[in-house]
C-alpha cells in the first residue's frame, strides 16, 4: 500500500530548476531512504512532502504529492493540516529555547491551542519519549530547558515532539549529521523502532547509514531520481551505472 | 609585520579605545552627578505629594507633574507599542516586498525626525480640533516619537530568531500567526522589552512636543481631554523662572525623572539578561 506518491512533481528556487519531474512513492510503514550527493536536490524533496518548501522565498512547486487518496497541492488543501498528519525532524534539533522539556513535547498541541488535562499531557509526553528512546534520560528532567541536554538527546526530544501529534507520516532530514557516533547509533535504534509507528522518509548523506535502518533506498542526483529500489538491492545489485558509482564512492 | 609592531599597535588603539570611553562618561556622571547634588537636598516628601504652590509662596510639589508623566507614558505605550512591533512583524514575518521597503525606509526617516516638528504636527491635527491642548494630544505625539524605535528594535529582535525555529512550529501544523505570536516573539521577548524600555525612556525625557501638545495644568488631572502637567514641561518652567524655590525645585524634579528612566532601564538588563538564560 503506497502512503505516498509522487507525480510529475518541479520544485524551483526563484530560476533554479532543483527538482526535475520526480515520480515515485513510498509504502505505508516502510523506511525509505533519500541519498544522493550534495544539492541533489533531496531536502528540497522532502521538504515539499510537508509543504515547508514553498515558505522559502522565491521557492515555487508544481505537480501532485499523495498522501492516500489526497493530493496535498490541491488548491483547498490547507498546509497546516497536511503538516499535522506530515510530521519532521531536522538536521539540527530546534526545540523551542524558551519552553521545558516537557511543554517541548506537548508544543503541538500547546501552541495549537489544543486542551488537554493533566494526565492525557503526562501521558502523551511520556509515550512520546519513551519511542523517541530518551525517557529514561529526561524522565527527572521534564522542568529543564532543552539547553541542559546534548545535542544527541535534544534530537531525540525533536522526535518525540515530531511523534507526540500523531502524525501518519515521518520526515527526517539528515537527523544525526550533527551528532556523535553514540547518538546516531541511539537514534537509527529509534527509528528502526519506530517502524511500527509510522512511515518514515529519511534523507541521509551517509550510505552506510541509509543501509543500516531503510527497507526501500531512492538515490537522486541533479534533481532527478536516478534509480528506486529495496535497499539490498540498491547496494548490492544497483541497475543504473551512476547508482553504482556514487554508492561505490566514485562521487559525491 | 612583527610581532613586536603589532603589540605596539594593540597599545595604541587600547589607550584611545579608553581614552574616548572615559571622555563619554565624564559628561554622563558630570551631568549625573549635577543633577545629583543639586537636587538632592530639594527631595522631600511633600514634593511627591503635593501640588505646585503660586510663586513667592514656599512649599508645594510637583506630584501632579509625576503622575502626569507616567500617564503620558503609559497612553502614548499603549498606542505606540502595538503598531511599531506590527510594522516590524509587517517587515519581517510577512515578506511584503515594496510595502515593507517603504514601511521600513519611512520609520527610518521618522527617527531622526524632530520632536518638535512632530509636536506641531499634532498640534495642527488634534489640538486645533478639540479646541483644547490634552493629555491625549501629547500621548499621541510621544506614542510617534516611539513607534520607530520600537518598530526597529523589534524587527532586530525578531530577525535574531532562526528560521529553524519558525519551521518547527510550521512541522508540526501550526499556522503563521500562531507561530509568530506564540513562538517567534516570546523568542525575540528579551530583545523587544528592552527596546519598548528604551522606547519609553526616550518619551519621558521629552518636552518640546508637549509644549504643543499636553501643555501643563498646576492641578491634578486625569482626564485625557483635558491638559496635563509632565516632569519635563515643568522642569523647563520651574527652571526659567526667577523664583529660586522654584529653580530648586526644577533640579530635583529632574533627579526624579532621572531616577525613574535610570529604573525603567535597570529593569530592562535584569529582564534582557533573565531571558537570555536559556
Amino acid at each position: 500500500m503506497d502512503k505516498i506518491r509522487v507525480e510529475n512533481l518541479n520544485a524551483w528556487f526563484g530560476f533554479m530548476h532543483v527538482l526535475k519531474n520526480i515520480n515515485l512513492s513510498f509504502k505505508e510503514k516502510y523506511i525509505s531512504a533519500i541519498i544522493g550527493p550534495s544539492g541533489c536536490g533531496k531536502t528540497t524533496l522532502l521538504r515539499c512532502f510537508n509543504r515547508l518548501h514553498e515558505l522559502s522565498p522565491g521557492a515555487r512547486v508544481e505537480g501532485k504529492i499523495f498522501l492516500d487518496d489526497l493530493n496535498i497541492y490541491e488548491k483547498d488543501v490547507d498546509p497546516v493540516i497536511v503538516r499535522r498528519r506530515i510530521g519532521m525532524v531536522f538536521q539540527r534539533p530546534n526545540l523551542f529555547s524558551n519552553m521545558t522539556i516537557y511543554d517541548n513535547v506537548i508544543a503541538g498541541y500547546i501552541l495549537n491551542n489544543k486542551r488537554l488535562s493533566k494526565a492525557e499531557k503526562d501521558e502523551i509526553v511520556e509515550g512520546s519519549l519513551r519511542l523517541a528512546g530518551i525517557w529514561e534520560e529526561v524522565k527527572n528532567r521534564l522542568r529543564e530547558y532543552p539547553s541542559s541536554l546534548s545535542g544527541g538527546q535534544q534530537q531525540r526530544v525533536c522526535i518525540a515532539r515530531a511523534l507526540a501529534v500523531q502524525p501518519e507520516v515521518l520526515l527526517m532530514d539528515e537527523p544525526t549529521s550533527a551528532l556523535d557516533p553514540i547518538s546516531t547509533y541511539r537514534i537509527e535504534e529509534t527509528i528502526r523502532e519506530l517502524k511500527k509507528e509510522v512511515t518514515i522518509i529519511i534523507v541521509t548523506h551517509n550510505m552506510q547509514q541509509a543501509a543500516r535502518v531503510s527497507d526501500e533506498t531512492v538515490f537522486m542526483y541533479l534533481g532527478e531520481v536516478i534509480e528506486i529500489g529495496p535497499t539490498a538491492e540498491i547496494f548490492t545489485n544497483p541497475k543504473k551505472k551512476l547508482t553504482e558509482e556514487y554508492i561505490t564512492g566514485k562521487f559525491g | 609585520m612583527s610581532y613586536r609592531t603589532r603589540k605596539i599597535i594593540n597599545r595604541i588603539m587600547l589607550t584611545i579605545s579608553v581614552i574616548t570611553f572615559l571622555i563619554g562618561s565624564f559628561f554622563l556622571f558630570w551631568i549625573l552627578g549635577d543633577v545629583f547634588l543639586k537636587g538632592i537636598r530639594y527631595i522631600n516628601f511633600s514634593l511627591f505629594v503635593e501640588l505646585p504652590k503660586p510663586p513667592g509662596v514656599l512649599g508645594g510639589g510637583v506630584a501632579n507633574a509625576i503622575v502626569g508623566t507616567l500617564i503620558l507614558t503609559i497612553v502614548a505605550s499603549l498606542i505606540g507599542v502595538p503598531i511599531g512591533m506590527m510594522i516590524a512583524i509587517a517587515i519581517t514575518e510577512y515578506h511584503l516586498g515594496k510595502l515593507a521597503w517603504w514601511s521600513k525606509f519611512l520609520t527610518e526617516v521618522l527617527t531622526s525626525f524632530p520632536t518638535l516638528i512632530i509636536g506641531v504636527f499634532v498640534y495642527t491635527i488634534i489640538v486645533i480640533p478639540m479646541k483644547t491642548f490634552s493629555a491625549l494630544a501629547g500621548s499621541i505625539a510621544l506614542s510617534i516619537i516611539m513607534l520607530p524605535v520600537i518598530a526597529k528594535s523589534t524587527e532586530e529582535s525578531l530577525k535574531m530568531v532562526p528560521i529553524s525555529v519558525r519551521e518547527a512550529a510550521y512541522a508540526l501544523g501550526v499556522p503563521k500567526w500562531k507561530t509568530i505570536l506564540r513562538v517567534v516573539i516570546p523568542s525575540a521577548s528579551s530583545g523587544i522589552v528592552t527596546g519598548i524600555m528604551i522606547a519609553v525612556a526616550r518619551v519621558m525625557g521629552e518636552t518640546a512636543p508637549l509644549l504643543f501638545t499636553s501643555f501643563n495644568n498646576v492641578y491634578w488631572s486625569f482626564s485625557l481631554t483635558k491638559p496635563i502637567g509632565s516632569l519635563t514641561v515643568t522642569i523647563f518652567n520651574y527652571a526659567t523662572s526667577p523664583y529660586d524655590d522654584w529653580r530648586n525645585k526644577a533640579f530635583a524634579s529632574a533627579l526624579v525623572l532621572a531616577a525613574i528612566i535610570l529604573i525603567l532601564n535597570i529593569i530592562a538588563r535584569i529582564y534582557a539578561s533573565k531571558k537570555g538564560k536559556h
